[in-house]
């Protein structure tokens, strides 16, 4: 399989994690979606629950690990990999917080969208995910850039439409959403 | 210090109070609350303060209630005159049974060889000057940007070459969750790290963006005798839980948050890896889920305030741990924006507070917090060790 195809496979589970990080935005958390992919097969879908459970820690990634330790089909044995074999797509660069965790449950490789400069854990702040080194676990794979710019508007169009607090307007002017992405600062694809 | 009336004046003092208070400012009420179960007989107790004008009945008999176990003794001072200094008296630095993690500069400054420290902020231009004031009356209701922003003025005036200036409003480091409406799409701009520490600072900070002068007072952090007590207690805390933690088969870790300073009631948690089979359920973690269950319903967190994201978990409080957290951990607590973590042992391995990697002090992190290293000897010390190569 050529590198177009194989790209085309991942944009294609990347859309998926999209979806959940649509149904982020309804419900008012910041638009980060993921699914975990298995065999071919997505055995996660989750999204961030950070405001609805007023807890910064609640984030897609960790979402899903406890959805998949919880069951017994998809974690029969708890070993020091559990999720050796499945791929992680998510709209968003992990944090270093979810890096770490993805890390010492064994994840096999990450997809994701768009680069966090603020916390990213996958290169962006720290690698957390391989250039930082760990007695145990091993590192993992984090390519960058699918779906980069429906991840960039996604969280444009959270910040332009939550304003339940704002106070009454005075003036009927619109908003315009803009819609240029600047260019990744770094390579799109690091290891 | 304040005098309670009605009420609030029935309560006696107690060092382990099992009632916390807090001030209602809206309902104008003082609203108590019981920190822990309360047996039938069992006296409500709040804590007046360390500042105490009577001599305390309790410290003869001090024990935390409703622990498992009889109190022990592990982290007791070596030598009693810390256990009889005054409350508010000055303690001696150099006996200080715990040290500073320091990832700053000794001063705390970041501006180097005059280049200014920035970090990247949204901002946006405020289209109709005469908005300003109501534009500002929002950040002031909503507290968009805080603390984090509170070295920075709120707007900024560009002269135009056409005549006429362009105000741009300040709005909050990370994406703003709420905004007014009718204005147009924000932008990114970096505005300076830390506020004027002297008046040529003020002209190389202000032309990146217009930075409040904030002298630095000379004063350090000083600590006194009843501090270095509740600390103290803190430690002995976590201690009792990561034994009790290695008696129920886990691995001995365990984390504590005071509700606040100068109180005992709090929070505590265990890891649970074990138990649980998660490899993830590190008392961190564990913590983090219990504060946020805990603070689910409490009538006054005002809908307000937690919509817009300004309140997070563990602003402005204090987090003892037996054993320096990983960098899951660590970032954990970031998120939550914790402002000072006590550990007793350090993971050089895995730690994210300074042992493997220091996650508070990397670029681009938009909170910091403070790390302190117990350095008072602890006893069984052997109990509570664990796989250096464990993430903690």
């Amino acid at each position: 399989m050529d590198v177009d195809d194989e790209d085309a496979i991942h944009q294609a589970w990347m859309d998926q994690a999209l979806i959940m990080a649509e149904e982020a935005l309804k419900a008012r958390e910041v638009p980060v979606g993921c699914i975990f992919v298995r065999d071919g097969q997505v055995i996660a879908r989750a999204r961030n629950r950070t405001n609805e459970l007023k807890n910064a820690t609640r984030h897609a990634e960790l979402e899903a690990i406890d959805e998949i330790m919880a069951n017994p089909i998809l974690t029969p044995v708890v070993t020091s990999q559990i999720l050796a074999g499945t791929t992680l797509y998510v709209t968003v660069e992990p944090c270093m917080m979810c890096a770490s965790a993805l890390r010492q449950v064994g994840i096999e490789r990450v997809f994701f969208g768009c680069e966090n400069d603020r916390f990213g854990g996958c290169g962006s702040v720290l690698g957390v995910n391989s250039s930082l080194p760990h007695p145990v676990h091993r590192p993992f794979v984090a390519k960058a850039g699918y779906r980069r710019e429906e991840a960039i508007m996604l969280l444009r169009r959270f910040y332009i439409t939550e304003n339940t607090n704002a106070p009454q307007p005075k003036s009927k002017a619109t908003r315009v959403l803009k819609t240029e992405i600047a260019p990744p600062k770094r390579p799109a694809s690091r290891t | 210090m304040a005098l309670a009336l009605g009420l609030g004046s029935i309560f006696n003092h107690s060092s382990h109070p099992n009632v916390t208070y807090s001030i209602d400012a809206e309902a104008e009420c003082i609203r108590f609350t019981t920190s822990r179960n309360i047996l039938e007989g069992d006296e409500l107790c709040i804590f007046y303060s360390h500042n105490l004008w009577f001599e305390d009945n309790d410290v003869s008999n001090e024990s935390f209630q409703n622990h498992e176990t009889p109190i022990s003794n592990d982290v007791a001072s070596p030598d009693s005159t810390e256990d009889d200094g005054i409350s508010t008296d000055l303690f001696p630095d150099d006996l200080l049974p715990f040290e500073s993690f320091k990832y700053l500069r000794d001063d705390g400054e970041e501006l180097s060889n005059g280049v200014v420290a920035t970090v990247d902020a949204w901002v946006v231009d405020i289209p109709e000057p005469r908005e300003t004031t109501t534009l500002l009356e929002f950040i002031r209701q909503t507290g968009l940007g805080m603390p984090d922003l509170q070295h920075l003025k709120r707007v900024r005036k560009t002269s135009l070459e056409e005549g006429g200036f362009k105000s741009t409003l300040l709005l909050s480091l990370e994406h703003p969750t709420v905004l007014p409406p009718n204005l147009p799409e924000p932008y990114i701009s970096p505005v300076p790290t830390s506020p004027a520490r002297n008046l040529e600072e003020v002209v190389l900070k202000s032309t990146i963006w217009p930075t409040v002068y904030q002298p630095r007072r000379v004063e350090k952090i000083t600590w006194t005798y009843g501090r270095i007590r509740w600390i103290r207690a803190g430690i002995q805390r976590v201690v009792d839980e990561a034994r009790r933690a290695k008696e129920m088969g886990e691995i001995p870790i365990a984390s504590y948050v005071p509700d606040e300073w100068e109180t005992v009631s709090g929070l505590a948690a265990r890891d649970t890896r074990n138990s649980t089979n998660h490899p993830l359920r590190h008392s961190v973690m564990n913590l983090l889920r219990q504060v946020s269950n805990a603070q689910h319903s409490p009538p006054e967190s005002s809908d307000n305030m937690t919509r817009n994201g300004q309140r997070y978990l563990l602003t402005s409080r204090t987090l003892f741990t037996t054993h320096e957290p990983c960098i899951m951990c660590s970032m954990a607590l970031l998120h939550s924006r914790v402002k000072d973590v006590f550990y007793i042992y350090p993971m050089n391995q895995t730690g994210g507070c300074g042992g493997l990697s220091c996650v508070p002090g990397l670029d681009g992190v938009n909170h910091r917090f403070s790390i302190w290293k117990w350095t008072s000897p602890v006893d069984l010390k052997d109990a509570l060790e664990v796989d250096p190569q464990l993430d903690a």
